[in-house]
């Protein structure tokens, strides 16, 4: 292991040691978005180290980014959505302890996506969920999220630390369909996503954030990638994620629970990601990987939005519109941005996702095509009645505070990440563009 | 757009004639250039300007191109199109002047305007499905402008449910161009401007695509119920959305995929029943209104379904006169109708007398024993969203709610006993201490 992986896996678990002696959530917050930061700016040489030297001196990483580009990138983005859960998760109602366990799934995280050996992947895509369950055994009503969460967790633990091991022991389909099943369950790909909604019903929005907006299975799965299931289990996956993508954007459409909401964009969201991964099309893959970076830093931004309206008043509801654009106007307008960006807004890199993924998996699958135009609809929808119901309203009789200057920060920098490279996508096209040995012969 | 987005993201405070200066420099550049562009072409005799600015982006044998057509068609559209929001802001300057959402008026006036620009001067329905969706989303955030009252907050959703779900058959249209022909650009096939190259795309296909996708901006029936309540929005947003820019993209996506229209009568055919049921639904539930805004709405719904008819004949520029004739008519009515009284009053002093209430003469075609019934019928706006909501929400709406029901009865299976009080005792107690 090479001295910056190492630093690279080491900082956000001692954040999380740090953080979890920290004497109140403040500091534990700054210690955290300080090693958070650090750990994505050590990433960020990972690409840069690929790009100078194809044998990867620094980083462990140029078997998988010989098969997808993408996984050099992978590192950096998941510390850098670490990031935003971690710094724009309000002290209100939040322990040290709390922030703590984001930085331990961070770490978990970065693990899988750093160190992409069978081994290491099947522990710390377990070690992952450890902090969720421990949160939400202490947050749920009864039990009855932790204990959900945990009967999903346990068999997606246990299915991929089976397919990484038969795929490490000479790449069977059994492997293949193992591992994805696994990966599935925590990519909420329906019927598997209950413990999603569980999860956002009572745990705080950050830890939630942290483990399922850099959606590591994808890595996993981009890493897998010379494994070729036969074109009927390729299929059968696609439809199951598009019939996820559309399921899930309705469902979304219906909530009067702003976080179940924002809960049913994810899921819906992975599935949009899962029909482009599991397309030979070039172009198709690109516009997941995209869409799968794109979305996980949107909705990063969009859910913590949430979190610090919340912070100001309290949980919210969709059933009527109880805000006030005029209050938090910036808020406002950080969460209509992000949430749509996460769709494909035009001028955002999410567009350029969108129209990558529909381009490309139509050719193959033009009907799985279409229902990805109806979910991105749905979705669409969800995002502006969600900032109609929370946004609108009459002023509250003692005005909320708009973005505080660190909450402000750091939404300035994902929606430039996300405007920036909208507006200039070459840089993203090809760090998401598969190498040609990568894409799966047609 | 994105200069005064960004001046709004970091700045307090911005003062209205800044904004007002940014937004007046953006629209009267782009006029000036439009009319310059335009005398250009007149002078040199030139139908067609193709202007490429490149690829925006590209994978593999996908290449995202953006390229500009400037023709017969475009041109009048965007210089009528960029003057017209400049004029309206201009007004607005004055008309909205110290309101509170004075920028985010003017943010999102830019948003319309930009979203108008690319979507005339568009190469290829790729390019125009950005602008449609950009002014989509102004024209919903407009409706909702005054954010404390319920009711516009309510219709700016429903316009924008409408118009995503319409966006839809573009998206669709876009997609599926590029699938069957690979490429969505428009070229020189029809003889009058630029279109779609129709050889190898099953037209009837695309062409319903096209068509939802027009139904919702240009509010044609069945889904133009948002219209009359879209008139919620600030008065000078509704001129330029429903009574000139917005709704007259429809007609323009038509005008501009006139080829489909050509190869496929069943097209044809579906956007002339489109626009003589939206007339006729228009000029009869428009009569009936008692308030002057919905009654423009339903009177440009009208008007916008006789452009439908015009364009399904294949008579073109009278549709692209009657779109520009109609929008600044339109639009004056709209900017005015604040003043209805005054202005009624003072033409009634000029003529001496009350004046004659107009359309008499086809409400005396309909037989008497009819005319309580069509009343009625108008009344409830020829029940058209009644059947929408009661039988295409509705069901839907039961069915999610039934799904989330099951989704948290799975949820509450996994709940343990109640907790007895000793042991939320020891929990608070543990709380207690972790804070301390």
């Amino acid at each position: 292991m090479s001295l910056l992986t190492l630093a690279y896996l080491l900082l956000p678990a001692v954040g999380a040691l740090l953080a979890n002696q920290a004497t109140d959530v403040r500091t534990a917050r700054r210690v955290g978005a300080g090693f958070l930061a650090a750990a994505t700016l050590i990433a960020s040489t990972a690409p840069v180290s690929l790009l100078l030297a194809a044998d990867d001196p620094l980083w462990a990483l140029s078997k998988v980014a010989s098969r997808d580009p993408a996984l050099a990138w992978a590192p950096a983005f998941v510390s850098l959505v670490s990031f935003v859960a971690v710094a724009m998760t309000p002290a209100v109602g939040t322990r040290p302890a709390s922030i703590a366990r984001m930085m331990a799934v961070a770490a978990a995280a970065g693990g899988v996506v750093a160190m992409p050996h069978p081994a290491v992947v099947a522990i710390a895509w377990a070690l992952g969920a450890v902090p969720v369950w421990l949160e939400l055994r202490r947050a749920s009503e009864r039990g009855a999220s932790a204990r959900m969460f945990a009967l999903y967790m346990l068999p997606s633990a246990g299915l991929v630390a089976s397919g990484c091991f038969l795929l490490s022991d000479g790449g069977t389909l059994t492997g293949f369909v193992v591992l994805t099943v696994g990966l599935a369950i925590r990519e909420a790909v329906m019927p598997l996503h209950s413990w999603l909604l569980a999860a956002v019903d009572d745990a705080p929005m950050g830890l939630v954030v942290a483990f399922v907006a850099p959606q590591i299975g994808v890595a996993v799965h981009l890493s897998q990638n010379d494994i070729l299931p036969s074109a009927g289990v390729g299929e059968a996956m696609a439809i199951i994620s598009a019939l996820t993508a559309v399921g899930a954007a309705f469902m979304g459409v219906f909530q009067s629970n702003a976080r179940r909401a924002v809960a049913y964009l994810f899921i819906s969201q992975s599935g949009l990601v899962g029909v482009g991964l599991e397309t030979s099309s070039e172009v198709a893959r690109t516009g997941a990987t995209l869409t799968w970076m794109t979305v996980g830093l949107a909705s990063a931004g969009f859910a913590m939005a949430l979190a610090a309206l919340e912070a100001r008043r309290g949980r919210q509801s969709l059933e009527r519109p109880a805000g006030s654009l005029a209050e938090t106007p910036r808020l406002a307008a950080a969460f209509l941005v992000l949430g749509l960006a996460s769709v494909g807004l035009p001028a955002t890199v999410g567009f350029v996702a969108e129209d990558l993924l529909m381009q490309g998996t139509v050719g193959q699958f033009p009907s799985l095509g279409l229902m990805m135009v109806a979910a991105t609809a749905l979705n669409g929808v969800t995002v502006v009645k969600a900032f109609f119901a929370l946004f609108n309203g009459t002023p509250a009789r003692n005005p909320k505070q708009d973005l505080l200057g660190r909450e402000r920060l750091v939404l300035s920098l994902v929606l430039a990440c996300l405007v920036g490279l909208g507006l200039a996508p070459a840089l993203a096209t090809r760090a998401a563009g598969p190498s040609h040995a990568a894409t799966r012969s047609e | 757009m994105l200069i005064l987005a960004v001046l709004l993201w970091f700045f307090d405070d911005v003062p209205e004639a800044v904004i007002w200066a940014v937004v007046a420099t953006a629209f009267g550049g782009a006029t000036l250039a439009g009319l310059a562009t335009a005398g250009g072409m007149v002078v040199h005799d030139v139908d067609e300007v193709r202007v490429p600015l490149g690829t925006w982006f590209s994978v593999g044998h996908y290449e995202f191109e953006v390229a500009l057509v400037l023709d017969r068609l475009s041109v009048p559209f965007a210089v009528f199109g960029t003057g017209l929001v400049g004029l309206v802001g201009a007004f607005s300057q004055r008309y909205l002047h110290r309101e509170a959402r004075f920028a985010r008026f003017f943010l999102l006036l830019s948003v319309l305007g930009a979203g108008v620009v690319l979507v005339v001067l568009a190469g290829s329905l790729d390019l125009i499905f950005m602008g449609w969706e950009l002014v989509g989303l102004s024209s919903a955030l407009l409706v909702a402008f005054f954010d404390h009252r319920p009711a516009p907050v309510r219709h700016g959703l429903r316009a924008f449910i409408t118009y995503r779900l319409c966006d839809a058959g573009l998206l669709s249209a876009v997609v599926w161009l590029h699938h069957t022909a690979g490429t969505s650009a428009f070229v020189d096939v029809s003889g009058q401007w630029a279109s779609i190259d129709v050889t190898h795309v099953p037209v009837v296909t695309a062409g319903l695509f096209i068509l939802l996708a027009t139904l919702g901006k240009s509010a044609q029936v069945p889904l133009g119920g948002w219209l009359p309540r879209a008139m919620e929005g600030p008065t000078t947003s509704s001129a330029i959305f429903y009574g000139a820019l917005s709704i007259h993209l429809g007609p323009y996506l038509l005008l501009r995929s006139a080829t489909l229209l050509e190869a496929s009568p069943w097209v044809a055919g579906a956007v002339f029943t489109i626009g003589l049921l939206t007339a006729l639904h228009g000029t009869v539930v428009g009569r009936v209104q008692s308030d002057i805004k919905s009654a423009l709405a339903y009177a440009s719904m009208t008007q916008v379904g006789v452009i439908f008819m015009e364009i399904a004949l294949g008579l073109r520029f009278l549709a692209l006169v009657h779109v520009v004739g109609h929008a600044s008519y339109r639009s004056l009515q709209i900017l005015r109708s604040p003043s209805l009284l005054h202005d009624q009053h003072n033409m009634e002093r000029a003529v001496g007398s009350a004046l004659p209430h107009p359309g008499g003469h086809l409400e005396r075609l309909v037989p008497r024993a009819l005319q309580p019934w069509l009343y009625r019928l108008a009344l409830e706006r020829g029940y058209l969203d009644a059947v929408l909501v009661h039988f295409v929400v509705a069901p839907f709406a039961r069915l999610a709610r039934l799904l989330d029901r099951l989704e948290r009865a799975w949820l509450s299976a996994f709940a343990g006993p109640p907790e007895g009080p000793r042991a939320q005792a020891v929990e608070t107690s543990q709380d207690i201490e972790a804070s301390s």
